[in-house]
């Protein structure tokens, strides 16, 4: 993983403001550090040789302790404010992205995006407040540090000079040694605990069939397995806090030792052995402190990379501006074909919606209506052919000027009332069953004033009564001067088509051909 | 979060020895980088007395000692602690998928799926995140405590009090109250957050609809809206998380400052004889002291974000209906209206009803091979007999399109399958378990209307071969075709109009 990541870097300018602000505290920071070792030393020297401490270095003492207390009150709150400001930034980018994405690319990435502006980005906290003000405290304070040992002891100085940068190169050699093997654990992981969780998620169905009793066992073998691979993972995951905390008291110690056998000879003076004593382990302390956070940074790393990926996914239709002369209402599919899973879906469709008709896409499940319309809307772009309205092509035309004259019911209809915000939002939504919701989106679309109506499967989950009572409201628009296009293929639907037309699929080398059946 | 500690603390007392290694190598961890600061200083001022060197070749001994121990102990703590919670996790899920899979069918079968991996998956996750994050962390950081303050005592009570008084406040008070400071922000932001995830959700789901019915703009902005909202009452919850925070390094300095005046003290008292080796141990001791409640802000946020984890069971809401009669051999249709009470009316006949089983509309597919997943009914399905039973429901070829035919893994389960496809796959699972009667919930929604009622007339029609004559079939439908052969329809009212 980058340290920081140069995207963030360049996008936020709250990332800015919250990394020159952490600049500023970490070397405040190192400085206090280095006046409470020097005057605490001192003092203790002082007193050792039973004498007063000078009043001057109690007095910096004071201070410099003070001055931790405010830096750490001040890092807090700097930290919490810039993880908020940057994190719901992010949250809005990616959701205004992700919703303008084509439909089959909104469905591929839905629930990640769900995932990542809910809670997924939430977890860039620990990065930004934690992470970040530790990184610069890694490179800052050290130096500072080690000038107040020099000053003090250059032996000493010499140690830490000489170990600290072990860590990183040892960090480096592990990560080289390492590469790939953490990433196929976690794969190993998450597929043992899937396999767990499909388990559990098929208790009520094994309950139903009495045989729920087998798989406790082969929960617990899986158990088994993941534990094992995840101890192999952090065997290796945690050598680099190993060799960091070696490193560290090793060095600590060594400086010890060595300043304590020059005092035996004389060589150094009591106040500048402490002085080494108490600084060596902060030398090392903001690497440690970098080291512990490293890991709840990565989440929110992730999560950054995640929606970044996210973000470059390329928008769906971009609108154009045209309009046609005189609005009609008239809908075209020439030779409209799509790449499906398999084959093209629909693989040239040709057919004519107009004013007044109640015109029916029919096909087998897969054939491509849908897809049918969300071309139509200029949700999609087709692979080959076109859509018109009005005699305009899709990609010309003004969308939002379009839209405002469809009402659309896709398949599985939200239950957005005609105002957000009205008594019914309050509507638990997970209260109303299938066939509910259709009727209350149903309502909706019908209560639109729109000239042009798709609706893609109205009647599905309502009894053959209701669908009869929808299919002639839709058929009086019609004949109120409505273009009607249905997607469907019970019998009722079809019998109040004026046109029926197929939608088949096929495979991308054959021209298909919209049939018409019923004219 | 006393509860959630309990409960970790309960998954160390499953294995006691484990548990018991676990504590003595993170008290050893501790207590080395205690006993090097310690016996560091101890040289030092020893050393400034200039004995003569072998004097100090045991301390020097003692320093590289403890400066190597320390990393090793806390690496081999970290891998057992791990290693404790993992195996604790495996029981627990182990222990509960037992309970529920004895207990009332009825209840279990009913169980949301999604709630059911939460309670599987994250809950027993963060409990036994639990013992590695907070509870090992918070013993530990106890017991080496007492031993630093123990130590200091030696030399003297007033220091070892103050340092008691600091390690309590940096230790405890700070992170608990940090910790509550920021569940704090958490709620106060609570109410703005869901309806911001809300907003969110209801963007992602149906952006194509919003964006055609020109309200997308306005749901986004209220995402963000919501979001800011949360974002400013947080702000304010949190001020409080950084004076807590602060209070580590407030209450390390004053334990300095009082050490510093104690040993002070300690050398103007005229007549008492202070060897200069306990003075600087006491007073550079209590630098290094506060190392050993250095987890304990993050153990305390652990233990608070814990969530508590919901009851599973039971599941209510089922009206009481009344239950038709039904015998083996019959073939039942039931229709009416959505949530008139079908699916409860074939839940309350597979409770009363023996040999009669419920196949839900939404049973589950398992990310196994096909001839698994319909072994789900029956253990020893052979691969003739599902072929026979795909081959039944319309499966026939694109079974054998498949790569590896019936031993095809579907990867991720339903995901793998059209909304026909698996519904066909229920059917042949339905077909081929050992159940006297099959309750069937709306078998053939999602099929094309043509096959979807030629199947509806097979599954009501005796003569049909697709269920033995001497089986029951009692089926949920929508659209029954007018030339069924059923023995019995049921019709269920509920007296809602559609407003149209």
């Amino acid at each position: 993983m980058k340290p920081v990541d140069p995207r963030l870097l360049r996008d936020s300018a709250a990332v800015r403001v919250h990394l020159g602000y952490s600049t500023l505290l970490a070397v405040l920071d190192a400085v206090a550090i280095v006046i409470v070792a020097t005057t605490a030393a001192a003092a203790v020297s002082a007193i050792v040789a039973r004498t007063a401490p000078e009043g001057a270095d109690l007095v910096a003492l004071v201070v410099a302790l003070g001055l931790r207390v405010g830096l750490t009150l001040a890092g807090n709150r700097q930290g919490d404010r810039a993880a908020d400001t940057v994190i719901d930034q992010l949250e809005n980018r990616v959701l205004q992205h992700v919703v303008t994405l084509a439909p089959r690319e909104l469905e591929r990435t839905r629930t990640r995006a769900t995932v990542l502006v809910t809670t997924g980005l939430r977890a860039l906290r620990p990065y930004l407040s934690g992470y970040l003000p530790a990184l610069l405290a890694a490179v800052l304070v050290p130096p500072v540090v080690l000038v107040g040992i020099a000053r003090a002891d250059l032996m000493s100085a010499a140690i830490v000079l000489v170990t600290l940068p072990l860590i990183p190169v040892f960090m480096v050699l592990i990560g080289l040694l390492t590469r790939g093997r953490a990433a196929a654990t976690l794969d190993r992981m998450t597929r043992l605990s899937g396999r767990t969780l499909d388990l559990v998620a098929g208790l009520p169905t094994l309950r139903a069939l009495n045989r729920a009793g087998g798989p406790a066992a082969r929960i617990a073998e899986l158990g088994a397995a993941y534990r094992q691979t995840a101890l192999g993972g952090l065997r290796i995951a945690f050598l680099s806090a190993l060799v960091l905390e070696l490193v560290a008291t090793l060095s600590v110690a060594l400086v010890a030792v060595g300043i304590g056998m020059r005092l035996v000879f004389g060589e150094v003076g009591l106040q500048a052995a402490l002085v080494a004593l108490i600084l060596a382990p902060e030398a090392y302390r903001p690497l440690r402190t970098l080291g512990e956070r490293y890991h709840a940074a990565e989440d929110g790393l992730a999560a950054l990379d995640s929606a970044y990926a996210l973000l470059a996914v390329p928008a769906g239709a971009a609108s154009g501006t045209g309009r046609p002369e005189v609005p009609l209402g008239v809908l075209q599919w020439q030779d409209v074909a799509v790449a499906g899973r398999s084959g093209m879906a629909p693989a040239g469709l040709t057919a004519l919606a107009r004013p007044g008709r109640v015109t029916v896409l029919t096909g087998g499940n897969g054939a491509g209506k849908s897809t049918a319309f969300d071309v139509a809307l200029g949700l999609l772009a087709p692979d080959r052919g076109r859509v018109l309205v009005d005699g305009v092509p899709l990609p010309e035309l003004d969308l939002d000027w379009w839209w405002s004259r469809v009402a659309w019911l896709p398949q599985r209809p939200t239950v957005l009332p005609a105002a957000a915000g009205t008594a019914i939002d309050l509507l638990d939504r997970t209260e109303l069953s299938l066939g509910e919701r259709q009727r209350l989106a149903l309502d909706r679309v019908l209560a639109a004033d729109a000239p042009v109506l798709l609706l893609d499967e109205p009647t599905a989950h309502l009894d053959d009564e209701r669908e009869a009572a929808v299919l002639a409201a839709l058929r009086e628009r019609a004949r109120a001067g409505a273009t009607v296009v249905l997607i469907g293929h019970r019998p009722a639907v079809l019998a109040a088509a004026d046109e029926v037309i197929a939608v088949v699929p096929g495979d991308a080398v054959v021209p298909g051909v919209g049939m018409v059946i019923d004219g | 979060m006393v509860e959630s500690l309990r409960s970790a603390l309960e998954l160390l007392r499953a294995r006691p020895g484990r548990a018991l290694l676990v504590l003595v190598l993170g008290v050893g961890a501790q207590l080395s980088a205690l006993g090097l600061a310690a016996v560091a200083a101890w040289l030092i001022a020893r050393a400034w007395q200039m004995p003569p060197v072998l004097e100090l070749t045991v301390a020097v001994v003692a320093v590289r000692a403890l400066g190597l121990a320390r990393g090793g102990l806390r690496y081999a703590e970290r891998l057992v602690s791990h290693d404790l919670a993992l195996r604790g996790a495996t029981d627990l899920r182990v222990d509960r998928y037992r309970r529920l899979a004895a207990a009332d069918p009825g209840s279990v079968v009913a169980l949301d799926r999604g709630e059911l991996v939460l309670r599987f998956g994250r809950d027993i996750d963060e409990l036994t995140a639990l013992v590695v994050r907070a509870a090992v962390p918070i013993v530990v950081a106890a017991i080496t405590s007492l031993a630093a303050v123990a130590l200091l005592a030696a030399i003297s009570l007033p220091a070892a009090a103050a340092l008691l008084a600091g390690l309590v406040l940096s230790g405890a008070l700070g992170p608990i109250a940090g910790a509550r400071a920021s569940r704090a922000a958490e709620q106060a932001a609570a109410v703005d957050r869901a309806t911001a995830a809300g907003r969110a959700a209801l963007a992602l789901d149906h952006a194509a609809e919003l964006r055609v019915g020109g309200r997308l703009t306005e749901v986004v902005a209220q995402a963000a809206g919501a979001r800011e909202r949360a974002g400013r009452r947080q702000q304010r919850a949190r001020a409080r998380s950084a004076y807590a925070a602060a209070v580590v390094p407030a209450a390390q300095g004053a334990v300095i400052l009082t050490v510093l005046w104690i040993g002070y003290a300690m050398t103007t008292v005229p007549l008492t004889e202070v060897r200069p080796t306990a003075l600087v141990v006491l007073m550079l001791f209590p630098l290094a002291a506060f190392e050993a409640v250095g987890q304990l802000p993050a153990a305390a946020q652990a233990l608070v974000a814990i969530r508590a984890p919901a009851p599973l069971l039971p599941v209510s809401g089922r009206r009481p209906v009344e239950l038709p009669e039904v015998s083996v051999g019959c073939r039942v249709a039931i229709v009416g209206p959505s949530g008139s009470g079908k699916t409860t009316l074939l839940l309350g006949l597979a409770e009363q009803q023996p040999g009669a089983t419920f196949f839900a509309e939404d049973a589950h597919v398992f990310e196994t091979s096909v001839l698994e997943n319909l072994r789900v009914g029956r253990g020893d399905v052979t691969p003739a007999e599902a072929v026979r039973a795909l081959t039944a429901v319309g499966l026939g070829g694109w079974v054998a399109e498949l790569p590896d035919g019936l031993d095809t893994d579907l990867i991720g389960g339903a995901a793998a399958l059209s909304g026909g496809q698996r519904r066909r796959l229920l059917l042949a699972r339905a077909l081929l378990a050992p159940a006297q009667i099959l309750l069937l919930d709306e078998p053939t929604e999602h099929l094309d209307a043509e096959q979807g009622a030629d199947l509806v007339r097979a599954l009501l029609d005796r003569e049909s071969g697709l269920v033995a004559a001497e089986r029951g079939v009692v089926l949920v439908t929508h659209q029954l075709p007018p030339d069924h052969r059923a023995d019995r329809v049921l019709r269920m009212d509920m007296s809602t109009s559609i407003h149209l």
